[in-house]
């Protein structure tokens, strides 16, 4: 966000469960508009099954050929049952957070590195602002 | 449950609730025939540590309420605000997840020794959707 902007906007939630396979795979979680970018402010994940263990991290990232991360939740942190929320203060990636990505572009869940094979599936509340029409 | 995704806006309810309305149970979110809650942030505060509950909750008011998160007691320490998302004394049990439909949300205590004790009362921030 270029210096001294400012963005009033009704916050959304998106939430939901990803499988081990969607996150692997990536699962769109807020469907790309075009001309319109958003904003991810705020949120927490949870792994269910068992612990993040072979991927690097849960990331909420753009749906873009090369993605943008968001926010990047590392394994460490990923434990059974645990909520992280992306405000901690370890163990969470904070990249293009509380700043718009590019207009068109979507939002997925997706592991970062190996795939997941422990946890059965990962449980979000994303929060977001939209920017544009 | 597996493979959902939820769009919707968020709601948020806060206030205070007195020590009797926490022991008694307080409505804070009315029951809607037609919708499910599910809470998804929120945080708590006393005013006056608590003491003698188990845990003051987030429930749903079914006959035999289902918590969505518990505060243990341990961390309701006067003017501190414990966040539904801290790393302890935090119990997510339908956390995320949809309460049956029509069903409304209250702040209760668990207690198995008769109730809150020094606190006097509990604010309360509850984030939540409808679906």
């Amino acid at each position: 966000m270029a210096a001294n902007a400012e963005r009033k906007s009704r916050v959304r939630v998106v939430t939901g469960n990803a499988t081990k396979a969607q996150a692997n795979a990536g699962k769109i979680i807020v469907p790309p508009v075009q001309g319109r970018a958003y904003v991810v402010m705020g949120g927490w994940i949870r792994a269910l099954g068992g612990k993040v263990n072979e991927a690097t991290s849960v990331d909420i990232c753009t749906k873009t050929t090369t993605p943008i991360v968001n926010v990047a939740v590392l394994k460490a942190a990923a434990l059974e049952n645990a909520v992280v929320t992306f405000d901690a203060a370890s163990n969470v990636t904070r990249t293009t957070y509380g700043n718009d990505n590019a207009a068109g572009n979507g939002l997925q869940i997706l592991t970062v590195g190996t795939d997941e094979s422990t946890c059965t599936s990962v449980d979000y509340c994303v929060r977001y602002l939209t920017v544009g029409s | 449950m597996a493979n959902t995704t939820r769009l919707s806006r968020e709601r948020c309810v806060c206030g205070t609730a007195t020590t009797a309305e926490v022991i008694a149970g307080k409505l804070i979110v009315p029951p809607d025939s037609a919708k499910a809650v599910i809470v998804t942030g929120g945080w708590m505060r006393a005013t006056g540590s608590a003491d003698t509950a188990t845990s003051v909750d987030i429930k749903d008011t079914t006959d035999t309420p289902v918590v969505a998160v518990a505060i243990a007691v341990a961390a309701l320490i006067d003017g501190a605000v414990v966040d539904f998302d801290a790393a302890a004394n935090v119990t997510w049990t339908t956390y995320g997840v949809a309460h049956t439909k029509g069903k409304g949300l209250q702040i209760l205590q668990t207690t198995a020794a008769g109730g809150l004790g020094t606190t006097t009362a509990v604010d309360y921030v509850v984030r939540y959707i409808l679906v």
